[in-house]
């Protein structure tokens, strides 16, 4: 006890002191960690530290409690967290970030046993306002934020941080593990897949397969599937599915892996039927079932016929409905009509349908690239590049 | 039964090749094989044991028996006896003739039990022991071969160790035991010392690995001989132009030097004879082989009288034209197929002697092409019957209809479809399915128009493209950028997935399998440990 209250008196003094390093120092050294061992007064020493003064003790107490084996009110901690963030200072806590990811991490793990994520989204969307540098830098916590967002299927805090392009990345001094690299690219692409925009998830998958590695983890495995769907849905297949440089361990693991089951994909999608398609996904559905895709699998499906009817328009000027269903091996006229009208409305092609003799025109592009708004966006574009270029430099 | 069993399993992976060629070009619509022009009773691709009806063509078996020897003439006997049901008792009993002037008797005793199982009466002087005097005989000239062949490496004497080297690979060759043949011959070539011992190692090695279908051993030794050739006319140059030297001061020998003249021509001759030789047997592996472009070059240049006299146990010069037509027709662009064919005065008297196949190419180049496409089914049965045509008859077939559809269309801005069909023989249906096919091949530029059958040229909007090309490029280049940066924040924090576990040989292919709670993948082991709980992720309802 009285090591404890000596304890407590130093890093007051410490504080007030406004020696913030030696502080971190002090309370970051295992060999002193008295506040975990003494879990059971840690109610009254933390009354004790009024914030915004004392943020980094109040912070090394939180910690303690999370990194106890089994923290006693739950519910009680999370407000206490909620409060600490929102007036603590973030000076301070910037000399301590792996205690508050490792906060937001065990208030994570949690939740989602509890299955109570909506709780914990704005707390962590505060915690990463409260931590972050700069609007591109990468904590830990993103993946549990992407993590709990996912769980309640609510997206809009996680889009503010998903569409910030990251140009860093917080080592919190040390702590900050690959994993949580893998897990927020991998979650954020999820996101992105699930409000369907499937350019964006390619890129986000195509992020964590290709983080330099040595060995392979499930998670860039489980990435790389959800890669080729994907793609396959955006409907931009590219010539060398991975980028080269992407880790040959990780190349190695793909093919032997999941090679039989999903870079198949791409050769179907190219030069086969839907019949074809189809056999091809009934024979894999159950590894399709056990990686959770199925969801995406009928995606593609859409996205096969898609692709079936657009080589069309490149052979033909007008086919007729009934020739049209045959050639994409569609079940009836209704049917094609119906993904027809579907295209027509996305853009994805451009016809006109002529009931009376049941005949499809494909006209060519309107777009004519001649208004000023489109040079204008071109030239838009062409800035942004240069500008992006210039800070690779 | 399959006599003719070598070229059954030689060609069966080209047989592979055709079917696959033809299915994959079928794609998204009906396969091709099936649109065949008009409805053949010959399977979609030539393969197992196919038979074929040659009644209609006036074949006779005699055309082969006349203007082939040796082995060829055997293997094409036995070949028409396996797919033409009506020569078959006739190509059996003509074959089992000239087995007999050979060591053959491998083949002697398939032929004799076919011929018996079908109850085909014998011809009455069939000597019944001629099995076993020729094994016999076989094993006694072996032996006796072999002992030469001991003293003579005894006695080292270079130029008969090599002749007794080739006598012992023409007995093996004649008994039809073409592995050891080669292998005679290629020993030696170590023996060998001027170009012209070389010449008759090459051409002894080609022959065997022909009749083994070894097509890249050929094409490598026809290159060999090739250039021992043309060594030896360089130096058969110098020695000629020194002999006339001498002759100038010395009237009284002017006699001795025609003959020796005339020695140098005759060898000339035979080398000629030899370049011809080498050409074809490099056109028919090149065709073998599919490279169908080179195997008629080679067969261009092959000059009629060699073909004529002296290339009996090897072509005929009707098979040649045959073998040019269908390899020109395929590749040749048509101004090729005018100065190296219909105008070259050698082409002509090959196709005097072949007036159908020379009324396809003329008719093939003044564009009446429904004539063409008649008179090419029409002599399909005959060629059928040639056992290095038929891998690759389908294909070519295909080759040639796409060329005509391609020329056809040319000249055109837009067609009309029907007037294709009647012209190609088809129904619009078909020809429909063919123009896709040829369409998404990159073959033809066009476009269909379904309602009224027509087929437009495709016009390209190159500004459109132009524009379309620069906003993909933007797009793209936005995506680089942003993965490399966020490389450069990785690289920059030193992150790496890692595995720090000193046994890491198999990590995580296994560990999807065993789970021992069913959605949690866990590798183990190390700081670098990956635990994904994928389990509360609704992520399959989400993407619905």
């Amino acid at each position: 006890m009285a090591t404890l209250d000596q304890f407590v008196v130093n890093i007051r003094q410490l504080s007030t002191d406004g020696k913030f390093s030696d502080l971190a120092q002090t309370l970051s050294n295992p060999s002193i960690d008295h506040l975990s061992k003494n879990i059971q007064y840690i109610d009254s020493i933390i009354a004790t530290f009024p914030l915004p003064d004392y943020s980094m003790c109040m912070l090394a107490c939180l910690h303690a409690i999370a990194k106890a084996p089994n923290i006693p009110n739950f519910d009680a901690f999370l407000s206490q967290v909620d409060n600490f963030i929102q007036t603590s200072s973030a000076e301070q806590v910037q000399y301590l970030p792996q205690y508050l990811c490792e906060i937001c991490h065990v208030i994570t793990e949690q939740l989602r046993k509890e299955n109570r994520a909506r709780l914990g989204v704005p707390i962590l969307y505060r915690a990463i306002e409260l931590l972050r540098r700069e609007p591109g830098q990468l904590l830990s916590i993103h993946s549990d934020l992407y993590q709990l967002c996912l769980l309640c299927q609510w997206f809009e805090p996680a889009l503010t941080y998903l569409d910030a392009d990251i140009v860093d990345i917080n080592r919190e001094n040390g702590k900050f593990d690959v994993k949580h690299l893998l897990l927020a690219y991998y979650y954020g692409g999820m996101i992105y897949a699930c409000i369907k925009q499937f350019d964006r998830a390619g890129n986000f998958f195509e992020n964590v397969i290709t983080v330099p590695s040595q060995a392979t983890s499930a998670i860039a495995i489980e990435a790389y599937k959800k890669y080729v769907l994907v793609k396959l849905i955006s409907g931009s297949i590219p010539a060398n599915p991975l980028p080269t440089y992407t880790s040959r361990t990780v190349q190695q693991t793909i093919g032997s892996v999941c090679g039989a089951q999903y870079t198949e994909l791409f050769n179907i999608f190219n030069n086969q039927t839907l019949a074809q398609f189809d056999e091809f996904v009934n024979r894999h559905r159950d590894q399709y079932a056990r990686d959770r895709n199925l969801g995406l699998i009928k995606q593609t499906r859409t996205a096969f016929i898609c692709n079936s009817i657009q080589q069309l328009t490149k052979t033909f000027l007008t086919v007729s409905l009934k020739d049209l269903a045959n050639r994409v091996q569609l079940q009836s006229t209704t049917e094609a009509e119906r993904y027809l009208l579907d295209m027509i409305e996305n853009e994805q092609i451009f016809a006109s349908i002529n009931k009376q003799d049941g005949m499809v025109i494909f006209h060519g592009s309107p777009e004519k690239f001649d208004a000023n708004n489109m040079l204008a966006k071109l030239q838009d574009e062409t800035e942004k590049r240069m500008q992006a270029e210039k800070q690779l430099r | 039964m399959n006599l003719s069993r070598n070229f059954e399993s030689g060609s069966h992976n080209q047989q592979m090749d055709v079917q696959n060629i033809v299915s994959s070009s079928g794609d998204t619509n009906n396969n091709l094989s099936t649109s065949h022009s008009n409805g053949n009773s010959t399977a979609s691709s030539y393969e197992g044991n196919y038979q074929v009806n040659v009644s209609a063509t006036g074949f006779e078996l005699d055309t082969i028996t006349s203007s082939y020897t040796g082995l060829m003439r055997i293997y094409r006997l036995l070949y028409i006896a396996d797919h033409c049901p009506a020569l078959h008792n006739e190509a059996l009993l003509a074959s089992l003739k000239y087995i007999q002037e050979t060591h053959f008797t491998s083949i002697y005793k398939q032929v004799l039990d076919e011929l018996k199982k079908q109850n085909i009466p014998l011809p009455n002087d069939l000597d019944p022991n001629w099995y076993e005097k020729t094994q016999r005989g076989y094993t006694q000239k072996l032996e006796k071969l072999d002992t030469d062949l001991r003293n003579f490496r005894t006695n080292s004497i270079k130029d008969s160790i090599r002749r007794g080297h080739d006598d012992l690979g023409d007995h093996y060759l004649d008994a039809g035991d073409f592995f050891n043949a080669i292998r005679c011959y290629v020993r030696s070539r170590d023996y060998c010392v001027t170009p012209r011992h070389m010449i008759t190692m090459c051409m002894n090695v080609i022959k065997a690995s022909f009749y083994m279908q070894n097509w890249s051993n050929v094409l490598s030794y026809v290159s060999k001989a090739e250039q021992a050739i043309e060594s030896l006319e360089s130096t058969a140059k110098s020695s000629a132009t020194t002999t006339t030297t001498t002759t100038t001061p010395i009237p009284t020998s002017s006699v001795v030097n025609p003959m020796e003249i005339s020695t140098t021509n005759a060898m000339i001759a035979s080398d000629a004879i030899l370049a011809s030789r080498l050409k074809v047997y490099a056109g028919i592996a090149e065709l073998a082989t599919k490279r169908y472009k080179l195997a008629a070059r080679h067969f261009l240049g092959v000059s009629f009288e060699h073909c004529s006299n002296y290339f009996q146990d090897l072509i005929s010069p009707q098979t040649l034209i045959q073998y040019v037509c269908l390899c020109s027709l395929a590749t040749f662009e048509r101004s090729e197929l005018h100065r190296l064919i219909i105008m070259s005065p050698n082409m002509k008297q090959y196709l005097e002697l072949e007036p159908s196949v020379r009324d396809i190419l003329l008719k093939f180049y003044e564009t009446s092409y429904s004539t063409c496409l008649a008179l090419m089914s029409q002599i399909e049965p005959i060629l059928a019957l040639d056992q290095y045509l038929v891998p690759h008859l389908r294909t070519l077939y295909y080759e040639i209809r796409h060329r005509i559809i391609i020329t056809y269309f040319l000249p055109y801005k837009n067609a009309s479809m029907t007037i294709m069909a009647t012209q190609l023989n088809t129904t619009l249906d078909d020809l429909e399915d063919e123009l896709v096919n040829l369409i998404r091949l990159g073959k033809i530029k066009a476009r269909i128009d379904s309602k009224n059958k027509i087929l437009y040229v495709a016009d390209t909007d190159q500004r459109w493209h132009a524009y379309q090309h620069a906003l993909t490029i933007t797009k793209q280049s936005e995506k680089i950028t942003r993965a490399l940066l966020l490389r450069s924040a990785i690289i920059k924090a030193n992150l790496c997935v890692k595995d720090d576990s000193i046994s890491s040989a198999t990590r995580s292919p296994n560990n999807n399998n065993n789970m021992n709670v069913p959605r949690r993948h866990y590798v183990p082991t190390g700081q670098g440990n990956m635990m994904i709980d994928e389990g509360e992720l609704s992520d399959d309802a989400a993407m619905n």
